[in-house]
């Protein structure tokens, strides 16, 4: 279990662009945090910056009080998976053979996998729903099955914090839903602290319990979804009109479209 | 499982195939050895000059032959592991030309001293490779990270004015011309037992430290932002592997000099019958190269009569189709 506090962060890439600009939120073990905003807001700069591939300029990223620049490649790798944006990678290996490389953290240099990371690695792969494509070469996946074949090297890492990088653009709905689900469970069951950028605010709303919706670089609002996800910080942070619709207890979030 | 299977049985198919080459580097040559005189030799029975053409002529060409194709091989499918760039290979990052320039500087100004058994233009060899790669690695580097292009390009850029330099002095002192043309195509002619006893326990080394990095080279394909949180830090083991395969490359140039395409086919042939695992890539690129080479080897001794064929040529013109052959093929197996 751990928590995430983000404390007064501000990073550029350029000297005169800040590409985040003092941004402090505390994420709880057990929170889903969905970071949203429009393109160019700073939501994959947020989640570098949090995984420590990016140092902020001014502020700290605390894990349960460590600085995350304090944690050695492999502590790294034990506390925090990554399930990134869809990547090519046209060698021929097995779901498996990629899967277990989420034990490596685990694994000292000159040793190999056992059969208790093999029992670990199946397990995720029936979580991910991945279990039937463990034989299979990864340049025959689908961008579906590949996501969950990531989502499952994620989860054989067994760490108390995951990241996702938009992990259903490019998904067909099922597939959306049955992700979303997966890491929902992680976080209430499991009490695994999950963040996520997201595009979809209809998948924000419905699976995260907590949003940072950001404007160019700024925090605009950081809470409960349902009181961040309104149409008026929407309109305000998208520029763009938006209809909420309540169906039989759905919420869907809608542009209204200009025709 | 299956490709497990695979790679144990390709294992097996080149320790056969070394164990044959070893025998036809033996037997074949201008002055005949056969089967039962070389048994004969093992007892210690056999004629001295056999003896002398068998221990201080054919097996110490033979080891070397075949480790420096092991370490070329080695050094060829870890950088295009670590740079995920399939054309990646010590020569594209400068070790042969900065060799090259080092082997050129000594013969021109014929330096004519010995260290350790080495002749100054193996020593000049291994310093100008090192050399090389050095001012290409320090170029590469921005805020202490190096990018896989920038490394890539520069190594192009320092090769282009090394071999400049080496033209410049080949025009100036036109009476080495020969010397140098012929350091440069490479050849294993000048092997001896000093050479052996320096350089195959660093090539052998570095391969086998090479082989340490194959989960890490495995896990680098995946990109360095999931490298990270899969426990691997990509600059560490990037300029490790770097400082690795350097050091087994400039090896194998500065005994043998020039010889191309080993590290670049022998690591692809067996990337598409044994998969793209560095555990299982590695420790057959070492015997796969070792074979090709050692082959290549006794093809340029025998080829021709009373003539020597540089083995760089060997290489070339069987490695040359063959990688045209992969290039039609189509990108997604390469």
């Amino acid at each position: 279990m751990m928590d995430i506090s983000i404390k007064n962060v501000s990073f550029s890439y350029t000297p005169d662009v800040k590409a985040l600009d003092d941004v402090s939120i505390k994420i709880k073990a057990g929170d889903f945090c969905g970071i949203i905003g429009p393109n160019g807001s700073g939501k994959t700069t947020m989640l570098k910056c949090i995984s420590g591939y990016h140092k902020p300029q001014i502020g700290d990223i605390l894990l349960s009080g460590k600085n995350v620049h304090s944690f050695s490649t492999k502590e790294i790798a034990r506390t925090m998976a990554l399930v990134q944006q869809h990547f090519a990678l046209e060698y021929d290996f097995t779901v498996m053979e990629i899967v277990l490389t989420g034990r490596n953290p685990h694994i000292k240099r000159l040793q190999s996998e056992t059969s208790n990371d093999y029992d670990i690695a199946n397990e995720a792969l029936k979580r991910a729903q991945v279990y039937h494509l463990k034989d299979r070469q990864i340049t025959t996946l689908s961008g579906g099955e590949w996501q969950r074949m990531i989502l499952a090297r994620a989860l054989c890492q067994q760490a108390s914090i995951m990241l996702l990088d938009e992990p259903v653009t490019g998904l067909d709905i099922k597939h959306q839903v049955s992700l979303m689900s997966t890491a929902k469970r992680l976080a209430t069951e499991e009490e695994i602290s999950v963040v996520c950028v997201l595009h979809d605010l209809n998948l924000a709303y419905n699976y995260c319990n907590k949003i940072a919706l950001l404007k160019s670089g700024k925090l605009f609002k950081f809470g409960n979804s349902k009181e961040v996800l309104t149409t008026e910080n929407l309109e305000y942070v998208y520029e763009t009109k938006i209809n909420i619709i309540e169906n039989n207890g759905e919420t869907f979030i809608l542009p209204v479209y200009n025709k | 499982m299956q490709k497990q299977a695979n790679g144990s049985g390709i294992f097996t198919i080149l320790t056969l195939m070394g164990v044959g080459t070893f025998l036809a580097a033996f037997l074949l040559g201008s002055s005949g050895v056969s089967i039962n005189e070389l048994l004969l030799m093992m007892k210690g029975e056999a004629k001295e000059s056999i003896s002398i053409i068998f221990f201080s002529l054919r097996l110490p060409r033979a080891i070397l032959a075949f480790v420096s194709g092991g370490a070329l091989s080695v050094a060829g499918v870890c950088l295009q592991g670590m740079f995920k760039n399939p054309m990646a290979d010590s020569y594209v990052v400068g070790v042969s030309s900065g060799a090259a320039l080092g082997a050129t500087i000594a013969l021109t100004f014929g330096f004519a001293f010995e260290f350790l058994g080495f002749g100054s233009i193996t020593i000049f060899a291994f310093i100008g490779a090192l050399g090389a790669i050095f001012i290409v690695y320090s170029l590469a580097k921005v805020n202490g990270k190096v990018s896989t292009f920038s490394l890539l390009l520069s190594g192009v850029a320092i090769s282009a004015l090394t071999s400049a330099l080496v033209y410049c002095m080949m025009i100036i002192f036109r009476d080495k011309m020969e010397h140098i043309v012929m350091w440069t195509m490479g050849s294993f002619s000048a092997s001896s037992w000093d050479k052996v006893v320096v350089s195959v326990p660093i090539m052998t080394v570095a391969s086998v430290f090479c082989m340490l990095y194959a989960r890490d080279l495995n896990i680098l394909l995946q990109g360095d932002e999931a490298a990270r949180h899969l426990g691997v830090n990509p600059a560490v083991i990037r300029r490790n592997l770097l400082i690795l395969t350097t050091v087994a490359a400039a090896s194998a140039v500065s005994v043998s000099g020039i010889i191309g395409f080993v590290g670049l086919i022998v690591p692809h042939i067996l990337r598409i019958i044994s998969g793209p695992d560095h555990r299982r890539l590695i420790p057959l690129s070492f015997l796969g190269g070792g074979v090709f080479l050692l082959m290549a080897d006794t093809i340029a001794r025998t080829a021709l009569k009373n003539q020597e064929m540089p083995v760089g040529v060997i290489t070339a013109l069987v490695g040359v189709p063959f990688f045209l052959y992969l290039l039609r093929k189509g990108r997604k197996t390469v």
